[in-house]
């Protein structure tokens, strides 16, 4: 049971802040750590850091850990852990809080990739043709040829239509789109350009058990 | 019974098989789905930003008509569920209804299509249908987002509603520890050997239960069960032979009508020993 020392500079308050403002997120200053959400969660041994010690790490303020973890990417969404916890936490919803943050904070990898790629399939076409999805992605990501015997098969038993379907009229799915940034990820760069990260005064804290 | 209908992406791809059987059956039992015009994708789990994906959510919300809004997917169905609540933020809806044409009052019901036949329809009705009962063994799979997180049709822990339509088709639903956990669908192309090891989980325990089949309602549960079930063979070096039957489909081949119909000559995983052990009206076709 290493401890890790936590120290002042690593604690971003507005971040943390604007984390207990998002669904699902709001009681997560009650979290007594029980650990229920890790022992439902199928794919917690998968990450660096189970839905436990995320929601600890958010009450501190651990932003670069938090956003540099794999557990956001890792997690199915499936929700068990969010329908147990005993504090009306939902970790699903946690998640889905911190991968725009992710993204905007410049980080990358397979699962942010397949998300864009999903997203702009949407945002084109209005339909997820799963055809295009697995063409672009699998641009994007070489490793999946692996699975082109899975996409075979699908094509060959007409699952899989080459052709693109979309809606007819995409305006007011354009203007769906443009909502995008919400009020309070504006407040929170604003606020981040007028007080860099706050220093808080005590000596570092103990953290995250592991 | 009438319904708005919102099939969904799937159903146009990897999911046919799904449309053919819910086309065939509800227009048997005289359900009218009527789907929404011009219908868009709900997001699935992978519009990160939560405007948009309550957004996508709210337009189909907003185009029921006064008709609760049927669907088949379990994604569609958790999406739909959670923008209703969402949208219940007035301030939240506000801000979307202006992007939207028509605006969304607060007011649809989302179903997904299991629910339609369980609570609305109801199983007594459903079993009067049946000419065929099933003598078999089905393992009832809800997954994940059928009734998590909010939707309040049966428990999210131990539900029983497939179970129930198991039984009135006159097949015997098994005991299965994983009804509810999930099959790794949405991270298959993302994360595959997590996604093969959770698909593994749950058909080995199918296997081990002595079902026939395993029974599911939603278009990506069947994807990762039915056409990755080779690769998980492969990987594991096991032998799994578990045909994967959407609910719809089983309920048509109780109902006597034939598998081409029902769309089960389009799954990965051969359907043959199950339709051949069903027998009946159905055997040979």
């Amino acid at each position: 049971m290493a401890k890790e020392t936590i120290f002042p500079e690593s604690r971003d308050v507005a971040f943390r802040d604007l984390i207990l403002k998002s669904p699902g997120c709001e009681k997560i200053p009650t979290c007594m750590q029980c650990g229920i959400c890790a022992g439902s969660c199928p794919v917690s041994h998968e990450m660096d850091y189970t839905p436990r010690q995320l929601v600890r790490m958010i009450q501190l303020g651990l932003k670069q850990e938090v956003l540099n973890s794999n557990t956001i990417w890792i997690c199915t969404s499936c929700f068990s852990c969010s329908v147990r916890c005993p504090r009306g936490i939902r970790p699903t919803e946690l998640m889905e809080a911190l991968k725009p943050i992710a993204i905007a904070e410049g980080i990358k990898n397979k699962n942010s990739k397949f998300d864009q790629v999903f997203s702009d399939v949407v945002r084109k076409n209005g339909k997820a043709s799963e055809f295009l999805l697995i063409s672009k992605y699998g641009l994007s990501e070489p490793g999946v040829i692996k699975q082109a015997p899975f996409g075979l098969s699908l094509i060959f038993k007409g699952k899989l239509p080459l052709a693109s379907y979309r809606m007819e009229d995409t305006r007011e799915l354009n203007a769906i789109f443009k909502l995008e940034k919400t009020a309070e990820e504006e407040a929170y760069k604003e606020s981040k350009t007028k007080e860099p990260i706050q220093k808080q005064k005590d000596e570092g804290e103990e953290g995250v058990s592991k | 019974m009438k319904y708005s209908y919102y099939p969904g992406c799937a159903q146009h791809g990897t999911a046919v098989d799904y449309r053919m059987s819910v086309e065939a059956v509800f227009r048997r039992l005289g359900i009218e789905l009527e789907e929404v015009r011009n219908w868009n994708c709900c997001g699935a789990l992978h519009v990160d930003d939560r405007t948009v994906r309550v957004g996508l959510s709210a337009r189909t919300l907003a185009q029921a008509k006064g008709l609760d809004l049927a669907t088949p997917c379990n994604l569609c169905y958790s999406n739909l569920m959670r923008a209703r609540t969402a949208l219940e933020d007035t301030a939240l809806r506000t801000r979307i209804n202006e992007a939207l044409t028509a605006k969304y009052d607060g007011n649809t019901k989302p179903k997904h299509l299991l629910e339609v036949i369980v609570n609305d329809f109801g199983l007594g009705k459903l079993a009067e249908q049946v000419k065929n009962p099933l003598k078999i063994k089905a393992v009832p799979y809800y997954g994940c987002l059928l009734t998590r997180p909010e939707n309040k049709f049966d428990s999210p822990e131990n539900p029983v509603s497939l179970d129930n339509l198991i039984s009135s088709l006159g097949a015997e639903p098994v005991k299965y520890y994983y009804k509810t956990k999930c099959c790794g669908g949405p991270i298959l192309l993302t994360n595959e050997d997590l996604a093969l090891s959770l698909a593994r989980d749950l058909l080995a325990m199918a296997k081990e239960s002595g079902a026939d089949c395993m029974v599911v309602t939603c278009p990506m549960c069947h994807l990762q069960l039915d056409a990755k079930q080779k690769a998980v063979e492969q990987k594991y070096n096991i032998s799994l032979d578990m045909p994967i039957i959407y609910f719809t489909q089983l309920m048509g081949l109780a109902m006597g009508l034939s598998p081409k119909e029902l769309g089960l000559d389009k799954h990965l995983v051969p359907a043959g020993k199950l339709l051949a052990k069903i027998g009946g009206s159905n055997a040979g076709k």
